[in-house]
C-alpha cells in the first residue's frame, strides 16, 4: 500500500537524463578533446548539476561558477576517468568538492534556526500553500542543515541516487552517510514544521 | 554492509529510519524493502516518514530558463580565452597562496605597468591593434554565432547597426567575440533581432530589462 502511495507520486524519469554507457562514451570524447561532444555532456549534466549545488549553495550568483568549475575540471581531467565509479557518480563528486570549497570561500554560515523563521511545509485546509511557497520554505529550512547533512539529502532526495553512491561522492563511510540523513531528516522535519525535534 | 547495519542496531525502528530516505527514492535492494515494508505495516511514524519524504520530493529546485545557453557561452568564453593547460577553477583559492598571490600578482603588475610607462612612453602612440591581441580578447562582453548561411554583407551590417566591433575568434565553435558599445541593452537586442544572428549571449550578464 504504502509502496504504491510512494510510486505513484514520484516524478517520472527525466528523458534527457543519460545513461551510464552513453556517458562513458562522451567522456571518451571528451577526453580526447572534442568540443562537441562536451558541449553535449555539458547540456546533459546542466539541470542536475545546477538543482544539486543549487540547494547545496544559497548564493544564487556562485552556482553557475560552481557548475562552471566543475565542468572545467571535468573538461581537463576527463582522461583521468578510471570507469571504477559511474560517470554520474565522478561528477557530483566533483561538484561536491568545489561546492564545499566554494562554501568555505565565500564563509557561508550555518546558522541555528530562529524560531518563527521557517514557516510550515504542512498545507491545511485553511493554510493553503502554493508549490512557490512550499518550495521556498524547503530551500529556507536547507540553509537550517549542515553542509554535510544537506548535501546527503538534497542527493538522497532531488536526485534519486542509493547510499552507497553518495558515500563515494561524498567521501564517507555508507553508515555515515545513513547517520547524516537521519539527523538530516530529523532536523529538517523540525524546521519546516515549525517544531522543537523529536526524538525518534 | 548492509546486513552489518541490521546486526549493529538492535533498535528495529531506528534500523528502519536510517534505511527510510532510500525506501522513498526506490534505491533499496529487494532484502532491505522487504524487511522495511513488514516494519511500515506496524509502525505509524515510519509511515508517517514515507508521507514527509513523498511531499518532499514533489519540490524539485527549479532551474532558470536558458541557464544551460548561458552557463554554456561563457564557459566557452573561458575555453576558448586560454589554452585548455592553462585553465584552471576560477572560485577564489586557499590557505597561503589564496591570502598572498593576490598581493603579489598585483605589486607585480604595478611594476610591470611603472617600467612600461617608462621605457616605452613613445611607443604608445600606435593606433591599431591586431585582431588577436591579448587586449582585444579581454575587452570583449558579448559572445555571437552568425548562421551559417548569413553573407558577409548581411553581417557586417547587422555589426554597423548595433555598434558593434569584432573583437576576436572565430573559436573553435566558430562563435564571434564581440564588443558592444555599453553593457547592451540596445546592441544586444538589436543583434538578437537580426536575422544574420543565430545566437548572441552578453559575458557580462544580461542588463535589466
Amino acid at each position: 500500500m504504502l509502496r504504491t502511495l510512494t510510486d505513484r507520486h514520484r516524478a517520472p524519469p527525466d528523458p534527457r537524463r543519460s545513461t551510464d554507457i552513453d556517458d562513458v562514451a562522451l567522456m571518451a570524447r571528451v577526453a580526447r578533446g572534442e568540443l562537441p561532444a562536451f558541449e553535449a555532456f555539458y547540456r546533459g549534466y546542466h539541470d542536475r548539476l545546477h538543482r544539486f549545488i543549487g540547494l547545496m549553495i544559497q548564493h544564487h550568483a556562485v552556482i553557475e561558477e560552481v557548475l562552471n568549475d566543475t565542468m572545467l575540471v571535468v573538461w581537463n581531467r576527463a582522461s583521468t576517468f578510471n570507469g571504477l565509479s559511474k560517470v554520474s557518480t565522478w561528477v557530483f563528486s566533483i561538484a561536491y568538492r568545489t561546492a564545499l570549497k566554494a562554501l568555505r570561500d565565500h564563509d557561508e554560515p550555518v546558522e541555528e534556526p530562529e524560531g518563527d523563521r521557517y514557516p510550515s511545509l504542512r498545507a491545511g485546509p485553511e493554510q493553503h500553500r502554493s508549490a512557490e511557497e512550499a518550495r521556498a520554505a524547503l530551500t529556507r529550512a536547507l540553509e537550517g542543515l549542515s553542509h554535510e547533512q544537506r548535501s546527503v539529502l538534497v542527493l538522497t532526495y532531488f536526485h534519486d541516487l542509493p547510499y552507497a553512491e553518495i558515500a563515494v561522492i561524498v567521501g564517507c563511510p555508507v553508515d555515515t552517510v545513513k547517520t547524516r540523513a537521519f539527523h538530516g531528516r530529523r532536523r529538517l522535519r523540525a524546521l519546516l514544521s515549525g517544531e522543537a525535534e523529536d526524538w525518534l | 554492509m548492509k546486513a552489518r547495519v541490521f546486526q549493529l542496531d538492535s533498535d528495529p525502528h531506528r534500523a528502519a529510519q536510517a534505511l527510510l530516505p532510500w525506501y522513498g527514492n526506490s534505491t533499496l535492494d529487494a532484502e532491505e524493502r522487504i524487511w522495511l515494508e513488514a516494519h511500515l505495516g506496524e509502525c505509524p511514524r515510519c509511515q508517517a516518514d514515507v508521507e514527509f519524504q513523498r511531499h518532499l520530493q514533489t519540490l524539485p529546485a527549479a532551474v532558470p530558463a536558458g541557464a544551460a545557453d548561458r552557463g554554456w557561452l561563457a564557459l566557452r568564453a573561458r575555453l576558448d580565452a586560454k589554452p585548455a593547460a592553462d585553465i584552471r577553477p576560477a572560485t577564489k583559492a586557499s590557505g597561503w597562496a589564496g591570502r598572498w598571490l593576490p598581493l603579489a600578482l598585483g605589486l607585480q603588475a604595478v611594476l610591470v605597468l611603472v617600467l612600461a610607462t617608462v621605457w616605452l612612453a613613445p611607443q604608445q602612440s600606435a593606433e591599431y591593434r591586431t585582431l588577436g591581441s591579448a587586449a582585444s580578447v579581454t575587452t570583449a562582453n558579448a559572445l555571437v554565432v552568425f548562421r551559417p548561411e548569413a553573407t558577409e554583407a548581411a553581417i557586417r551590417q547587422a555589426l554597423r547597426a548595433a555598434d558593434a566591433r569584432i573583437v576576436g575568434g572565430p573559436t573553435v565553435t566558430d562563435a564571434w567575440l564581440l564588443r558592444l558599445p555599453d553593457r547592451g541593452a540596445g546592441s544586444l537586442a538589436r543583434l538578437r533581432a537580426e536575422p544574420a544572428v543565430a545566437r548572441i549571449e552578453s559575458l557580462e550578464g544580461e542588463p535589466a530589462r
